[in-house]
């Protein structure tokens, strides 16, 4: 089971998150303040933290100084009503993993603490990441699906590419809108849904089985569901 | 703190000052030229008389008599201020008769006579009156001729003008002081004028001017300076006072439909699935106030400007085609053909989220405005300096009476109100260029299209 620390001072925030991450099946501490989530942080062991960054007593980003100086490598997880580009880079250069701004999807929490846990991922040995009949590949930078090239942009690929690299894992089309294209603003994530629709055409379309599946309220997964199971 | 002087003080302090030191210089300079004139003609005057008696003494060629009664009758005719007296010595320099002023003070004949070094010898002689005599003593023939002059008449002039200085000096400063003070007090009328002004000048009362005399100075070019500055900031607080009204407004209307939404559904007991289609209907709702509140946060963002580290090089062309590249699925749908024309590379200082967020806007609202079987154009030149991206479409148009609205918060273009969008795409857009220190301006005609140009120094 997945232990998470969540440092959020608002008491609602806290209750209902605790108790959503909870259903989910993680294993949730909180704390509401800077000092006790610190304490926590310094003491348990913890395979994720969620830190609020404006916290009384000490703050998220001091929080994460601390605990990155005792050589606590746990990944972090920022959340803030400042949506500053600068605050956002500041998180990110003290070793964070991700920075996600209020007011944010419950869903998209979820999806960006799956990616968070998993951020571990090494780089296949061959340079080929693959699921079911369809084959990326990193080096000669092309796809195949079922033995057939499949003719992709440079962005297609790399859509493709990320959502392979979380294969069976939903991402959030504010988290495609952030890695694929390299942009925090989230005004235009509905045209996401058209670039995974073109994609959706060259990859599925006469193939079986369907790979990239739509998930309600989050965004989309990569998954083949016939071997893996709904 | 010591309280500083007033400039009028300090000014008339000035003039008095610089009044004092031209008096001191033209006083000292008058009086000195006329003490050496009047000497001279002291002296002119005596050397006549001596001359006179010397020439005399020649022509009576032993005749001392006749000489001494004309010496007692140039000192009986002569005005009786000039105190004249003459002496006449033998040629061991003996006295042999002394007349007027010279009896009563007799005086020595010079060495330098005596020994033949000089002919003629004038000396000033103190006797303990008000004014020095002046003595001249010459040789005649075989002795010396002698005569004296009290010079209060001719010295007197120059003390005269000395006291005449003295006595206006102080009231001429006196005088300079004031008047110099009022001057001052008189030219920075304006300045106290303005400040009154300025006083009353508060957030609610912005549209006050501090009142120009028109006389074209620097003090009425800062007063039009100071009212430009109270425009522009009248115009700021107008247009933040309209946007907190708006966005009031903008979030009201959904926060209405959710309390109603909640409220309703709570006064009745309702079974699950009715109580959870609410729900679901709710979570939309908060979700499109969390894009408006966003869309908001990223206006106010963009209206705090760039700091300089935010600035990198940023290949113009590079961005627009990646901008292009993210909305040609979207312009495909809409069947919009979407055409990047970019000649040479066009580099500018700026950030390239911000910059990708500005080209996002334009062409999002480029490609919504236009109907199926349309285009839009996005080009990219460099002239004088700057980068100029125009993004043009063959949409439906603006409205001449909308153009000028078309980048005020919240506001949504004729008939097209329906369209999706918060109505801050293209605020956010404008804000973004002038970050850049650049602008964005738009021309449109109804039913042909509209083009939007960004202007963007290539210098930062």
């Amino acid at each position: 089971m997945i232990r998470i620390l969540y440092v959020e001072d608002d008491p609602t925030a806290r209750e209902y998150i605790q108790k959503g991450l909870t259903e989910r099946g993680y294993s949730v501490d909180s704390a509401a303040d800077g000092k006790l989530g610190l304490e926590r942080a310094l003491t348990g062991p913890y395979d994720l933290m969620i830190l609020d960054v404006m916290l009384p007593e000490a703050s998220g980003f001091e929080i994460l100084k601390q605990v990155r100086e005792r050589q606590i490598d746990t990944p972090v997880l920022f959340l803030s009503a400042r949506g500053e580009v600068a605050d956002r880079i500041a998180g990110l250069n003290l070793g964070a993993d991700d920075y996600l701004v209020k007011p944010f999807a419950f869903a998209e929490l979820v999806a960006r603490i799956q990616a968070v846990a998993r951020r571990s991922l090494s780089e296949p040995d061959d340079g080929q990441l693959a699921v079911a009949n369809l084959v990326l590949d990193l080096r000669r930078h092309a796809v195949e699906r079922g033995g057939e090239a499949i003719e992709l942009t440079p962005k297609e690929f790399s859509l493709l590419e990320y959502l392979l690299r979380n294969e069976g894992h939903a991402v959030s089309r504010a988290m495609i809108t952030e890695k694929v294209w390299g942009y925090g603003f989230d005004s235009y994530s509905n045209l996401i849904d058209v670039h995974i629709n073109h994609l959706r055409k060259k990859l599925d379309h006469g193939f079986e089985p369907k790979l990239i599946h739509t998930v309600k309220s989050v965004g989309y997964v990569l998954e083949d569901r016939q071997t893996a199971g709904p | 703190m010591r309280r500083r002087l007033s400039i009028g003080v300090q000014w008339a302090l000035r003039y008095t000052l610089a009044l004092l030191m031209t008096v001191s210089v033209f006083a000292i300079v008058t009086y000195s030229e006329v003490a050496r004139r009047t000497e001279r003609d002291a002296a002119l005057v005596l050397a006549l008389q001596v001359n006179e008696v010397a020439e005399s003494l020649r022509q009576a060629e032993g005749d001392t008599e006749g000489v001494m009664e004309s010496i007692e009758r140039r000192i009986a005719s002569a005005e009786g201020d000039l105190k004249l007296g003459f002496a006449l010595f033998d040629a061991q320099a003996g006295p042999l008769f002394a007349r007027g002023s010279l009896e009563r003070y007799p005086t020595a004949v010079p060495e330098e006579l005596v020994s033949g070094e000089e002919s003629e010898v004038t000396r000033q002689l103190e006797v303990g009156e008000n004014y020095p005599y002046l003595v001249t003593t010459l040789s005649a023939g075989d002795g010396y001729v002698q005569g004296a002059l009290y010079s209060r008449r001719f010295v007197r002039n120059a003390r005269d003008v000395r006291d005449i200085y003295l006595y206006s000096t102080p009231v001429l400063l006196i005088l300079t002081a004031g008047l110099g003070y009022a001057l001052a007090r008189g030219s920075l009328r304006p300045i106290r004028e303005m400040n009154r002004t300025a006083r009353r000048i508060s957030g609610t009362h912005l549209d006050e001017k501090i009142p120009t005399t028109g006389s074209g100075d620097e003090l009425d070019e800062l007063a039009g300076t100071l009212n430009d500055m109270l425009v522009r900031i009248a115009g700021g607080v107008e247009r933040m006072r309209r946007f907190s009204g708006n966005a009031a407004h903008e979030l009201r209307t959904p926060l209405n439909a959710l309390r109603s939404r909640l409220e309703v559904t709570l006064e009745q007991p309702r079974d699950a699935e009715e109580m959870r289609r609410a729900l679901v209907e709710t979570a939309q709702e908060v979700e499109g106030l969390a894009h408006l509140v966003n869309a908001m946060m990223r206006l106010a963002q963009s209206e705090a400007g760039l700091t300089r580290e935010q600035k990198i090089p940023v290949d113009l062309g590079m961005l627009l085609g990646e901008v292009g590249d993210f909305f040609a699925p979207l312009a495909e749908e809409a069947g919009v053909d979407l055409r990047l024309e970019a000649g040479p590379t066009v580099v500018i200082p700026g950030d390239p989220a911000w910059l990708h967020e500005l080209f996002a806007n334009l062409l999002d609202n480029a490609i919504k405005y236009t109907r199926k079987g349309g285009r839009v154009e996005l080009r990219l030149s460099s002239l004088d300096g700057n980068a100029w991206v125009e993004i043009s479409d063959t949409g439906v148009g603006i409205e001449e009476s909308d153009l000028p609205r078309v980048f005020e918060p919240f506001h949504r273009v004729g008939p097209h109100r329906e369209a999706p969008g918060v109505g801050l795409g293209l605020p956010i857009a404008r804000e973004i260029a002038r970050a850049h220190a650049g602008e964005l301006q738009v021309e449109s005609r109804v039913g042909e299209g509209t083009t939007f140009t960004v202007r963007l120094p290539q210098a930062g």
